[in-house]
């Protein structure tokens, strides 16, 4: 593990395509995966983070720069200064400009919050996407997943006629 | 009732080719849709059919959904004069006032006459994993709160008085349905009977194991004493018209037994005005 600045551990990830990415000690926790990783002692030296690019990586990078907890000796002026519902709107902000990217950028980054275990980005890119296919069709829904419907025509008109209420 | 009129929006624009998401995420995703959009998807294909019918998912719903926009809260209004009211049930977040949930119940007429104080609409159990009872006139109804759906109770072929009826809800694990339970006390005995939610025939079967009380139980008016169900038991709070001790009533939900339990000797003597019980687990 490399040290940086007084009192600041910093850990290395590694991207599979070979980028690496020095981040906070605190930063990289926001991950329950990597926390676990570091106080099991396994984060020695660089963490390879399998699956994730390096382009999603750094963008998960960025999130949780944003959101560590600034209490504590690192951000201790910060919360100090501002208040906690400001900040809290701040952040509220700066997460829709964040989620502001194509589809496929968002299910990759699902697919890094599920697998790195960052319960707010995973919140925030699922809501996103429910808030996107909620009030649409099935059929439209059906591609998004890439599901397949493989009903039979007349097992689909039951569970039609069962559900049939959720579609009023 | 609610409507989702949006829900024929034009396509989304069409994006760019997509990663396909593994199913344990998409079941995350789909975790936190409103439950009528749920439904909904059951028709998606078989595979999530089964998967969003599972215990599993009502787990991992009960958890995920309804978390944005702050807690839903159940308003029982009453609408009307006292002799012609038409209930409303409003379930809504002050928060996200765009997804509030409207259910009216038919109306109630009290046939006799009398005054109708005790007919007034109010909810008779607690909350039990999603589904609450409630009375309205002389008629029960589950309620979803979280669907905007309900649907009356069977009547009981006995006439006896509505006020006499004490309804408990609770869980069954085993079978993952809801049972209500009831207690009629009748003047010469009391009857336990068990209606498990969405059976057919809908029909309300005698509690095994419970042979007809006597003397009667006089019950707590159930508007201030709810029913509690904890551990997969209904529990009321009872006790005997002359002496006053009090018995906690129990019910398994999944053997639909009855039995009695006596209160610790230190509290048997206190007022009974002053009794609150609720059930610790432990």
């Amino acid at each position: 593990m490399a040290t940086r600045e007084a009192g600041k551990k910093m850990i290395m990830l590694k991207s599979p395509d070979g980028m690496e990415f020095e981040v906070e000690e605190a930063v990289a926790m926001e991950s329950q995966t990597i926390r676990k990783m570091i106080e099991d002692d396994c984060a020695d030296t660089a963490i390879l983070i399998p699956n994730i690019n390096s382009k999603i990586l750094s963008r998960v990078i960025e999130y949780c720069n944003k959101h560590v907890p600034t209490t504590g000796a690192t951000g201790a002026a910060a919360s100090d200064t501002v208040a906690p519902a400001a900040l809290a709107e701040d952040l509220k902000i700066w997460d829709a400009e964040f989620i502001k990217v194509n589809r496929a950028t968002r299910f990759d980054l699902i697919q890094a919050a599920s697998y790195l275990n960052i319960k707010g980005l995973l919140d925030l890119t699922s809501q996103t996407t429910i808030d996107t296919i909620s009030d649409n069709s099935l059929e439209e829904i059906r591609s998004f997943l890439s599901t397949k419907n493989d009903y039979l025509p007349e097992e689909e008109q039951t569970i039609r006629r069962e559900n049939q209420w959720a579609f009023q | 009732m609610f409507q989702t009129n949006t829900r024929r929006r034009r396509p989304s624009s069409l994006e760019d080719p997509c990663p396909v998401l593994p199913d344990d995420v998409i079941e995350d995703i789909l975790a936190r849709l409103p439950a009528k959009a749920v439904h909904r998807c059951r028709c998606l294909s078989r595979t999530w059919s089964a998967t969003l019918a599972s215990g599993d998912f009502a787990n991992l719903h009960l958890r995920l959904a309804n978390r944005h926009g702050g807690p839903r809260i159940l308003f029982v209004e009453n609408w009307g004069s006292t002799y012609h009211c038409r209930p409303k049930v409003q379930v809504g977040s002050p928060d996200n006032p765009g997804r509030t949930t409207l259910m009216e119940l038919p109306h109630i007429h009290d046939v006799g006459g009398r005054p109708t104080g005790n007919l007034l609409p109010r909810l008779v159990t607690q909350q039990c994993r999603g589904l609450f009872i409630l009375q309205a006139g002389r008629t029960h109804y589950v309620l979803n709160p979280s669907t905007g759906r309900m649907a009356a109770l069977p009547e009981s072929p006995d006439k006896g008085d509505h006020r006499s009826r004490h309804l408990g809800l609770g869980y069954d694990t085993r079978t993952m349905t809801h049972k209500a339970v009831r207690v009629c006390c009748l003047p010469e005995s009391v009857k336990y009977e068990v209606y498990e939610i969405n059976s057919v025939p809908a029909l309300w079967r005698p509690a095994k194991g419970c042979a007809p009380e006597k003397p009667p139980l006089d019950w707590v008016d159930n508007r201030y004493d709810l029913s509690v169900f904890e551990q997969g038991h209904v529990y009321w709070l009872a006790r005997h018209k002359l002496d006053l001790s009090r018995k906690t009533c129990s019910s398994s939900s999944s053997t639909l037994t009855m039995r009695r339990l006596d209160p610790c000797r230190h509290c048997r003597h206190s007022s009974w005005i002053e009794d609150a019980f609720t059930i610790a687990t432990t």
